[in-house]
Order: structure tokens, then sequence, then C-alpha cells
């Protein structure tokens, strides 16, 4: 008999050392619309997570979610963390907004002896992303890193960020004659998320400031 | 003279014909009998010389009655005599009550024992399969929610969990209801005395008894001489 209650002294600590899972979730605010993310948990003591993007899409079962957001506007991302055998769980819930990056404005480094500068962006390739901005603000000058020439994009323009190829250029205008400043073909946005993105030119650097919108 | 010796062997050829016969005994119902012909044990045979005429035959085998019969030569050389024993009715009630305690001792000691070992030991392997099997039930029933999995392998999958399932609590039931008969049950299991049975060699008056050993789960001869 005390042999018994031993035993069921041993079983009842094994069971109270048994941690249940943790969910927790720590995730961005804004995510991209169409890139590729690989959202990850700061969950504890689980077996297996599933994850819930708060769409009608798939959902996903693993540590780590590959996932791409396809459609703008606000989701609920759900995690849950099952424990060995799947007998407790914990849920957890994050909001986030998915939306798409759009050129917020611009600044312009270098010597000017222009009028106005114009930015180009896309190609009939892409009609979506086709984009042409004269800045009307006289471009005449000296601009610096510290006092740039401040091209404003504005919001009823959109010019949206792609994630495939798209050719960028700078040009500079002087009454008639347009001179080519900076000419880019931006290879993948895909891969670039610093902000601004940086282009060089032979005299002129151009940063492109971005937003989610 | 040649003719005299011939008459003289015919003679003596028929006087040992006329005086003794040759029996022969077919005894069925006993491995190992002891035959008595008039009073005198007989040696261990089956073939036997007897004086013509009228002889009374016992017959005794452990667990048969005892045979008693008549032999009657007549003029015979040789006959055959034919005997069957039956079983004495201590045996045949030591046979039933065999049974009867074979058929306790196993739903008190042996029926418990195994349900508790194959349970127990069944137990571990079931109790890790049903984790598996309702780990895949979960994450199946969330794949089946957003369409993901087709509802033929969702229906599949509950069924391997359902069995899985029956036979954790199979295990688990025949692990406590074995081990607590096991042990509720052993004092009368205990109490339970193997039958006996005990007979005595009518001719040499030599005890043979026969009880069943547990351990060996069979029957075990025993044999006390008298002197």
């Amino acid at each position: 008999m005390k042999r018994l209650n031993y035993l069921i002294l041993l079983g009842l600590l094994i069971v109270s050392c048994k941690q249940n899972p943790k969910a927790c979730l720590e995730l961005d605010e804004k995510y991209e619309v169409g890139r590729e993310y690989t959202l990850t948990s700061c969950s504890e003591n689980y077996e297996f997570i599933t994850w819930d993007f708060g769409t009608d899409q798939n959902g996903f079962i693993g540590d780590e979610a590959p996932h791409t957001f396809q459609d703008k506007g606000r989701k609920t991302v759900t995690i849950e963390a099952y424990s060995r055998g799947a007998y407790n769980s914990d849920a957890v819930s994050q909001s986030i907004r998915v939306a798409n990056r759009v050129i917020d404005y611009v600044d312009i480094i270098g010597e000017s002896n222009f009028n106005q500068f114009e930015l180009s962006f896309g190609t009939q390739e892409i009609p979506f992303l086709v984009g042409n901005i004269t800045f009307q603000n006289s471009a005449l000058g000296t601009f610096t890193e510290e006092a740039p020439f401040v091209g404003e994009v504005g919001n009823e323009i959109r010019l949206q960020l792609p994630l495939d190829r798209v050719s960028l250029s700078l040009n500079g205008k002087r009454g008639s004659n347009t001179s080519p400043l900076i000419y880019q073909e931006v290879k993948n946005f895909r891969f670039n998320t610093s902000n601004p993105v940086v282009y060089n030119g032979t005299d002129f650097t151009l940063k492109l400031y971005w937003k989610f919108d | 003279m040649k003719s005299l010796l011939y008459l003289l062997l015919l003679v003596s050829i028929n006087t040992v014909a006329q005086d003794s016969t040759k029996v022969r005994f077919f005894v069925k119902g006993g491995e190992k009998y002891f035959v008595r012909i008039d009073g005198e044990i007989q040696p261990q045979t089956n073939i036997f010389h007897v004086s013509q005429g009228t002889h009374e035959v016992e017959i005794w085998s452990f667990k048969q009655r005892t045979y008693k019969g008549t032999l009657e030569t007549g003029n015979l050389d040789s006959t055959n005599f034919f005997a069957e024993l039956l079983p004495s009715p201590e045996y045949v009630a030591y046979v039933r009550n065999t049974d009867t305690y074979k058929r306790k001792l196993f739903f008190a000691k042996t029926a418990p024992f195994i349900i508790t070992g194959v349970s127990a030991a069944a137990l571990p392997f079931v109790t890790v399969r049903r984790f598996n099997k309702h780990e895949e039930l979960v994450q199946n029933q969330f794949l089946f929610d957003r369409q993901q999995i087709t509802s033929e392998t969702m229906d599949n999958t509950k069924l391997q969990y359902n069995v899985v399932n029956t036979l954790f609590y199979v295990s688990a039931i025949g692990t406590v209801v074995g081990s607590a008969s096991f042990f509720l049950l052993r004092p009368y299991a205990n109490k339970l005395m193997p039958p006996t049975f005990k007979q005595q060699n009518p001719f040499t008056l030599e005890y043979m008894n026969l009880t069943f050993n547990q351990q060996i789960q069979s029957p075990e001869f025993g044999l006390t001489l008298s002197f």
C-alpha cells in the first residue's frame, strides 16, 4: 500500500511538471501585398503550431509559416500552440495591416542647372506601375545631403513599388530639353526593403522614400 | 522299438496339451494393468498359462475399477480373454473436480494476470500512438476546415483515431480491472486446493495418487510403497 502511494505521488509529480503550451506572436504591424514572408512565433512548450492568416486562404502547420498576403486590408493572424498529443492548446491573435508600398517622396542630391526634375517609374510592360511625375518647383541650384531637392509625390498619384522588374529614371528638364540623370533598371524590389532606396547616377543621387498605403 | 518311441512322444504331447491353456489377455481401458488369477498375482505380461478349467480373473489398473470375471478355458490349447476396465467413480469425480479447479484458478489468477500483463504491456505503445493520432486528427481537422484536405482523408483520420482511442481505453481499463481483480481475488485463489485422487492397488497394496501441479499446470503422479 505504501509503495502504491509512492507510485501515485510520482505520477502526480510527472503530471504537474508537464508544462502547458504558451502561444506568443510578435508580428510586424504592416505587411506588403504579394511579398513572401516567413512568419515566426515566440511560442513556448509546444509540439506544433497552427497558423490562420485571417483570410480564406490556406492555413499552415509548423513552427515558421511561409505566407504571401494577396489582399490589402486589416487581417487577424491567429496561431494556436498545441501540446504533445494536442490535448492542450493556447491561442493568440494579432491584428496586422496588409498594404502596398507606394512612393512617398524623393530626395535629389546634386548640382542642378535644370528647371524641373522628372521621375519616370515603370514601363508599358507593367502598365499598373506606369508613372511619370514632373516636380514643378524649381530644380535649379545645389542640393546636398542636408538640403536635398524634395520631390513630393501626391497621395492621388500612388506610385506602387512593384515586386518585379521595373525601370526607374530621373531626368532634368530645361525648357524643351530633357537630360537623363539617372537610369536604372531595378531588377527586384522584392528583396529591397530599405527605406529610402538609394540610386546613384553620374552626378546625381536619388533617394526614394516609400510608405505603406 | 521305433514305433514305441513315437507312441510315447505322442502320449506325452497329448498329456501337456490337456493340462494347460495359453491365454492371451486383451484388456481395454488401462495402460498398465495387474492381473490376478485365482487369487495369485501374475507377472506383468499379457500371456498366461493356466490349467484347463474355470478360473477367477481379477484385473486392476490405476484409475480403473477392479475387473472381476471368469475364465473358461475348456479343452483349448490357447485362447483369448477380453476384458474392459471402467474408470473408477472416484477418478471420474477427480477429473470433474480438476476441471472445476482449473477453471476457477484460471478466472481467479491466470486470467487477471494475463489481462493485466497484456494491457500493461500494450498501454505505453497505445498511449504514444493515441498521442500521435490525436495530433494528426487536430491537424487534419484544421486543414479540412480550410478545405486543404478531402473529406475522405478526414474520415480516415477520424476512424484511425477512434480505433487507437478504443484500444487505449481497453488497455487502460484492462490494466486497472486486471490488476484489481488479481489482488482482490488472490486470497480466494490461494484458498483453492487442487483435487487429489488416491487409489490403492488391491493386489500389491501400494497407494498411487494423482494431484494437479499448479506450477506446471499438469497432473502429478505419486506412488506410496507399502513394505
